[in-house]
């Protein structure tokens, strides 16, 4: 079945899913109608402080993203190439993953802004997954190119940069929508606990406190749609970017 | 075999399913009253009715938490049959509906302004000492801002929310939005770069306490406010069927109020004994008191403002608070209609 058939279905799933929940609920404080809810949103459009704001979220969650892709890829090669380095990083990655990465929200907030602090937070929980992924990428590589290159006596910026990095490419780009996505999601989240000025979460917040339902509904949509279509565009760009790895004789 | 008993352990899951949705946290007896008070203030006000239920026999007293009260009085259905709530909620969502009215107010104001060591009690003659300097305000989107915000506004004083930017206005307050609960609590510090703050009871006395005095106690948005008697803080609402068929109860109710401040602040009466009576009222038993008896005593009681006056009385402070409310929001808390107050 075509990809944007089983989109399509699943989009009206969940459309069932509101439809049925608000006649369960009958409560538009609690859940509001879908009418109600795109009339916000359209209002929510309609305002300049939200297109400031969600350009703001989304610069945030890709300096995030950015950070925690670089910094991981600069852990995970020494990573592969030193079983010692591993042993190192790995409690130490098990430690900021499992990190209650809100409850340390506070203590971000005391010695940051709460323009930075939601990055902060977002790079605790991006980079474990990141470091994962490069690793699982590494770890894929196929030996016998390892001993190829071992046995042509490359060196190690060569190993890095000639070998290593372009074939796990593919694989860790290929995460990056997903992550991207993700990011948003908790970019959010922080910017709704510290109250982040010109920002989704922020006018989430100030949607609460005036218990605008219908707008809270609307701008979390917002949300959802952003991280849906972010994946959804890194997805076509990766289709195009590596077609070398797909064609005939490629690595895939 | 397998497969019957496949099929004899899901029917049994699936009847166990049913049972666990229709046993939910709150009991309601179908001869009674519900009465949804959130935690904090408003269920100190009726802790003595907890305490002793068969004081008020005819009402089931629910303590719900406060981010949750307006579920209970919306929707098709609406479980409380009385609600205390705050006046702008009630007002937002009832007023215009007709199913419940005001009954009267509950409590008028428990929000103080806090000052560091090097600040100034802050009085209605010299609120101008704001101006220029930088106060960290908890929950600035909702009635404490708003009501800071309509403080000085009544005073021609401006403000002005600081935003990322940072830059600290001279010629006016400064607001700077701290988070609730424990992220905005403990932003409240000495080494704080706010001047000021302005935080609700029990949390005021909390951090006086907490600081040795470093952070205190300066002033209350109650005594700056109007007249410098509080405003309409908590408002009891009740169904209009209920005010119809019920009206002895709620009366009833009405009138224990007087009593159950003065056994709140009787010395016979230990924190402990109205930390217990208020959890004995939780719907939801896992949830977090917000007063304990390490920060309930006669003071945060006495700061709570606890005092009912009926709508016949208060229904000028309503009109005129919501008023101000909405100057500040653009109207976002609707018009509360005469139709709305309880006057007989």
């Amino acid at each position: 079945m075509p990809s944007i058939i089983c989109g399509a279905i699943a989009l009206i799933i969940m459309w069932l899913v509101w439809i049925i929940s608000v006649k369960t609920v009958k409560n538009e404080y609690v859940i509001p109608g879908v009418k109600q809810t795109f009339s916000a949103l359209f209002d929510v459009f309609k305002e300049a402080l939200f297109w400031r704001a969600l350009l703001r979220t989304l610069a945030k969650t890709v300096i995030a993203v950015a950070i925690s892709f670089v910094l991981a890829g600069i852990f995970s090669l020494p990573t592969k190439m030193s079983k010692n380095f591993g042993r190192v990083m790995r409690p130490i990655v098990a430690v900021i993953r499992t990190l209650p990465t809100m409850a340390v929200l506070v203590l971000i907030l005391i010695y940051t802004d709460r323009t930075t602090a939601p990055v902060i937070v977002a790079m605790l929980v991006l980079f474990p997954m990141s470091y994962a992924q490069f690793n699982v990428a590494l770890n894929g590589i196929d030996e016998g190119v390892v001993r190829t290159a071992k046995v042509f006596n490359l060196t190690k910026k060569q190993k890095v940069f000639k070998v290593y990095l372009p074939l796990v490419a593919p694989n860790v780009l290929s995460h990056l929508g997903s992550n991207l996505s993700f990011g948003i999601k908790v970019i959010v989240s922080a910017e709704v606990m510290a109250l982040t000025y010109t920002s989704i979460g922020g006018m989430i917040q100030s949607a609460n406190a005036l218990m605008d339902v219908p707008r809270l509904f609307a701008l979390t949509l917002v949300a959802v749609i952003l991280g849906i279509l972010v994946e959804a565009v890194f997805q076509i760009l990766l289709t195009f970017a590596f077609k070398w790895t797909r064609a005939e004789g490629g690595n895939d | 075999m397998k497969k019957i008993l496949t099929a004899i352990l899901s029917a049994l899951l699936m009847v166990t399913a049913l049972f666990s949705i229709g046993c939910g946290g709150e009991e309601q007896s179908k001869d009674k009253l519900s009465l949804y008070v959130p935690d904090g203030a408003p269920a100190l006000s009726v802790a003595r009715l907890l305490n002793d239920k068969e004081l008020v026999a005819d009402v089931d007293i629910n303590v719900v938490g406060a981010s949750t009260i307006q579920t209970f009085v919306t929707g098709e259905s609406p479980k409380a049959d009385l609600a205390i709530m705050p006046v702008n909620a009630a007002v937002k969502m009832l007023a215009s509906k007709g199913e419940y009215k005001l009954v009267g107010t509950v409590t008028n104001g428990n929000i103080f302004i806090m000052k560091k060591a090097t600040g100034q009690n802050i009085t209605a003659d010299n609120l101008s000492e704001l101006i220029g300097k930088k106060v960290g305000v908890m929950n600035l989107a909702n009635v404490p801002g708003l009501t800071f915000k309509a403080i000085l506004s009544d005073r021609q004083i401006g403000y002005v929310d600081i935003t990322e930017s940072g830059v600290v206005q001279s010629d006016k307050v400064n607001l700077i939005a701290l988070p609730t609960g424990q992220e905005g609590a403990q932003l409240i510090v000495p080494s704080s770069d706010c001047d000021y703050f302005v935080v609700a009871e029990p949390l005021a006395t909390t951090k006086q306490n907490a600081t040795q005095g470093k952070i205190s106690i300066a002033g209350s948005l109650q005594a700056l406010y109007g007249d410098g008697n509080g405003y309409p803080q908590a408002v009891l609402v009740v169904k209009t069927s209920v005010l119809e068929n019920n009206n002895d109860t709620v009366k009833a109710l009405i009138n224990s109020f007087d009593e159950n401040v003065e056994w709140l602040t009787s010395e016979q009466t230990a924190p402990q004994t109205i930390v217990d009576a208020v959890k004995s009222g939780f719907v939801d038993s896992e949830m977090s008191a917000t007063f304990t008896a390490n920060n309930l005593n006669v003071s945060v009681i006495n700061n709570c403002a606890i005092d009912f006056t009926p709508a016949s009385e208060c229904k000028g402070a309503v009109k005129g608070y919501i008023a101000k409310l909405n100057a500040i929001t653009s109207n976002a808390w609707g018009n509360p209609v005469d139709e709305f107050f309880y006057t007989v």
